[in-house]
């Protein structure tokens, strides 16, 4: 060993080259994790607004298009410049001994060495009589370029904005979710604050459903108590759907969540969704606990309670679901509101915030040049289209098929933009409608106690308006 | 020392080489602290040069010891010393040497070479500016090649040869200032400033008392010029990382102006540095490659100087100001903004930090 040239060199170089592969390894892998925390920042923030675009914005529509077409091509173009940023960074063996040499202060001796290493001088003549010397000061200065001190082992501060960005696309994610079902649009302003109100207890109910889909017994997998098998009881007549019997509710997990939460809680579910003000019956005691339904049944009971056009019907039968739908969810709200309601009573008078609500949907439905669906939607596609209470975003198919009994597979769909009406008390008086008068709608085929309920029938005509009318019409008679 | 000194370069260690340097420069620098007050830096920039293998300028307003510091080096080298008061009517043959009629030994007479004050180790050229182009062609044509021609002959200046020129800034009337062609010839351009109040009153003591400092010769008269060229030799030997040779080149590209004539079209260098809009402005011409020689070769001494076997960046620009402050034209603007070359320089070196 000590006859082959360059042996010395070699035993002397042998700790300083295997500092600097260290060094070059340390410096390439804060380089690589930086610029892939960079794309991922990236990519993560791309991803948040399309989420959000996807929601606002028709995905058909060429401006989706417009928007998402530039972001992937900028997100392309941000990997290809990171690559080559990261190939420039990509430290060789000099470029690790320069900066060694910067951190510590040593005057680039190592980066001379490492150049004469790279150029193959161990082994040959001698490039200059002061070799062994700048071999010799370099190894004396080990103990200057520790590589905890020179390249001291961190995560790039690049990962912040890469954690920011991953929580605010979670965050992003999830509030269709966290959102409430009657709103079309989880980002709208009034649906953020809706969300910033309630968010501990949306999360808790969210966290609660999605740990109630957790199949506890296989046979219930896919089945719903919105659509009930074909042993559902039949309709008593076209207005009424009779709802599945409580024991099969008892089943539904979602249900026996529901159930689970504290009165006061259910209560409050309640009032936010009905806006009803329901005193605690002392039957309730007494009668047997019925499982309340899900915030997300019962929303779907009250889109189906609402009046629809006809020609949102797609099917015609005696077992269209119409206004019985609210008896069900009255009766299954509890002993103290089914002996409010009445025979002929439609359903609970509805409280000033279900009615606000309704008012700002309709609003904002028919205000000039808001989103409208060009083409008719298909029934259970898209979760705007879904089945009563499926939700935003939420598998429409997810209580099982909607399919009606006895009538072969025929689906119909619930329209959004029939969801006013008039309603009345249990007691079968008129109630007051509080609110502007909702538009006129087509009431062809509504029942009899339905038709009674009409605005126009029940306003009260100002005697000087009848008698302006009909002095008008005894002139045309006189002409 | 004087053992260390005469043995052999090549039977030294490296160690021993780079120590016997440091040595030689310190001693050759406090024997000249020994007559001139003050002027450390200037000393140093002077002693730089000579180790390079370069001409130092001079520039100073008289009565500063520039003749002094001149004189106390030849003698603290050991060298062989000359000075030549340039004037309007000196000739080049005055500098040079002439040919002239001499009898032989023989009885016949001929034509006889009469070398001029420039075949010297140490020549002093005082106010160099005073004299025609002419005769500053003839000393500058020796300063470059170490040699001189008269009459068709050839004669070869005994190495080492240096040459140190002065510049009187002032009374201007009836000067030539040098080209600067002429000027890149000169390695350092080097200002003496005036010296403080202590310096003053260190020199009037010194240079009245009865007795006057004399100065230690460091080397051997016989083996001074030999051991002088060995040191410069072992410069050359420094070690230079190809990083320090693209700084370096960096820095002279900087100093070119934008839009400068001649550039070249194709030029794919990877480490460069933006152009100076005070660059753009006010130079008219930048460094030659001539610059980039000096700024490696002084980098080096300083090196060596520091106990390194290799150039360090705080090198290049230790010697960055002398180098280029000379080496930078300036343009009718730079005179009437009163632009100083080194304040250029300093921006250069400034820019220059992000490629270190």
């Amino acid at each position: 060993m000590a006859g082959v040239p360059g042996t010395q060199e070699r035993l002397a170089l042998a700790d300083i080259e295997d500092r600097l592969r260290r060094l070059r390894g340390r410096f390439n892998r804060y380089t690589f994790q930086h610029r892939v925390y960079m794309f991922g920042t990236a990519l993560a923030l791309v991803a948040n607004v399309l989420i959000v675009c996807a929601y606002k914005i028709d995905l058909a529509s060429s401006v989706f298009a417009w928007i998402s077409w530039p972001l992937g091509l900028g997100l392309l173009g941000l990997l290809v410049l990171s690559l080559r940023l990261g190939i420039r960074e990509w430290a060789n063996t000099v470029l690790a001994a320069r900066r060694a040499d910067q951190h510590a202060g040593l005057q680039e001796r190592v980066s001379t060495l490492a150049a004469q290493l790279q150029d193959g001088a161990v082994g040959r003549e001698p490039p200059s009589r002061l070799w062994p010397h700048l071999l010799a000061d370099t190894t004396a200065r080990l103990s200057e370029w520790e590589i905890p001190k020179v390249a001291p082992g961190r995560i790039p501060w690049t990962i912040l904005p890469l954690l920011a960005a991953l929580g605010v696309l979670s965050l992003t994610a999830l509030i269709p979710s966290l959102s409430s079902s009657q709103q079309d649009d989880p980002f709208s302003l009034v649906s953020m604050q809706y969300l910033a109100r309630n968010l501990p207890e949306r999360m808790t109910k969210l966290l609660d459903e999605k740990m109630s889909l957790l199949p506890p017994a296989s046979e219930n997998w896919g089945k719903s108590g919105m659509f009930p098998p074909q042993d559902t009881p039949a309709t008593t007549n076209d207005q009424e759907v009779i709802p599945s019997t409580a024991s099969d509710d008892t089943t539904n997990p979602a249900l026996q969540t529901l159930a689970s939460l504290s009165e006061e809680l259910q209560q409050s579910i309640r009032d936010t969704l009905h806006g009803l003000s329901i005193p605690p019956s002392p039957e309730r005691s007494d009668a047997p606990p019925t499982p309340p339904l899900p915030e997300r049944e019962i929303d779907g009971l009250r889109l189906a309670n609402t009046p629809k056009d006809e020609a949102d019907f797609s099917v015609q039968g005696t077992d269209r679901p119409r206004g019985g739908r609210t008896r069900e969810a009255t009766r299954t709200d509890g002993p103290a509101m089914a002996g409010q309601a009445g025979p002929g009573a439609q359903a609970p008078a509805r409280g000033s915030g279900l009615r606000q609500l309704s008012q700002a949907r309709l609003g904002r439905k028919n205000a000039p040049g808001s989103f409208q669906p060009q083409t008719p939607p298909m029934p259970g596609s898209g979760g705007s289209t879904g089945g009563a209470g499926a939700g935003s975003g939420t598998d429409s198919n997810l209580f099982g098929k909607r399919t009606i009994p006895g009538n072969d597979g025929q689906t119909f769909q619930l329209s959004l933009d029939s969801t006013y009406e008039l309603t009345r008390g249990g007691d079968g008086e008129p109630v007051k409608y509080e609110g502007e008068l909702p538009p006129s709608k087509s009431r062809r085929k509504l029942s009899q106690q339905q038709s009674l309920d009409d605005a126009i029938r029940k306003a009260k005509i100002p005697p000087e308006y009848e008698a302006i009318v009909k002095h008008l019409f005894s002139r045309g008679e006189s002409r | 020392m004087s053992e260390t000194l005469s043995q052999p370069a090549s039977e030294v260690p490296a160690a021993g080489l780079v120590v016997e340097f440091q040595e030689t420069f310190r001693r050759i620098q406090s024997e000249v602290a020994r007559i001139v007050v003050g002027h450390d830096e200037l000393v140093e920039n002077i002693l730089i040069t000579f180790f390079a293998g370069g001409h130092v300028l001079i520039e100073g307003v008289p009565g500063t010891g520039k003749t002094l510091i001149v004189r106390s080096l030849a003698e603290a080298l050991n060298l062989s010393f000359s000075r030549i008061q340039f004037t309007v009517d000196l000739m080049p043959a005055d500098v040079t040497g002439t040919r002239m009629v001499m009898d032989s030994e023989d009885g016949r007479r001929e034509f006889t070479f009469v070398p001029g004050p420039i075949f010297s180790h140490v020549l002093l050229a005082d106010e160099i500016n005073r004299s025609t182009p002419k005769t500053q062609a003839a000393l500058l044509e020796a300063m470059a090649e170490l040699q001189v021609t008269v009459a068709g002959t050839t004669h070869r200046l005994a190495p080492p040869f240096f040459v140190l020129a002065t510049l009187n800034p002032i009374e201007m009337e009836g000067t030539y200032p040098l080209p600067e062609a002429q000027l890149d010839r000169f390695f350092f351009k080097v200002r003496l400033r005036y010296p403080t109040h202590q310096e003053v009153q260190r020199i009037i003591s010194a240079t009245t008392a009865t007795e006057l400092p004399e100065i230690q010769p460091v080397f051997a008269q016989d083996a001074a010029a030999e051991k002088i060229m060995a040191l410069r030799h072992l410069v050359r030997e420094v070690i230079v990382a190809p990083h320090i040779e693209e700084y370096i080149a960096a820095l002279i590209h900087a100093t070119i102006p934008a839009e400068a004539n001649y550039m070249s079209p194709e030029d794919k260098a990877t480490v460069t540095l933006p152009k100076d809009d005070k660059i753009n402005r006010y130079v008219s011409f930048g460094s030659s490659p001539r610059g980039g020689q000096t700024l490696m070769l002084g980098a080096k001494v300083v090196a060596l100087l520091n106990g390194r076997a290799n150039v360090s960046y705080d090198d290049v620009n230790r010697v960055a100001g002398p180098t280029l402050n000379h080496r930078l034209v300036l343009n009718f603007a730079a005179e009437a903004d009163n632009v100083d070359p080194n304040s250029l320089i300093e921006r250069i070196l400034k820019s220059a930090r992000k490629l270190q």
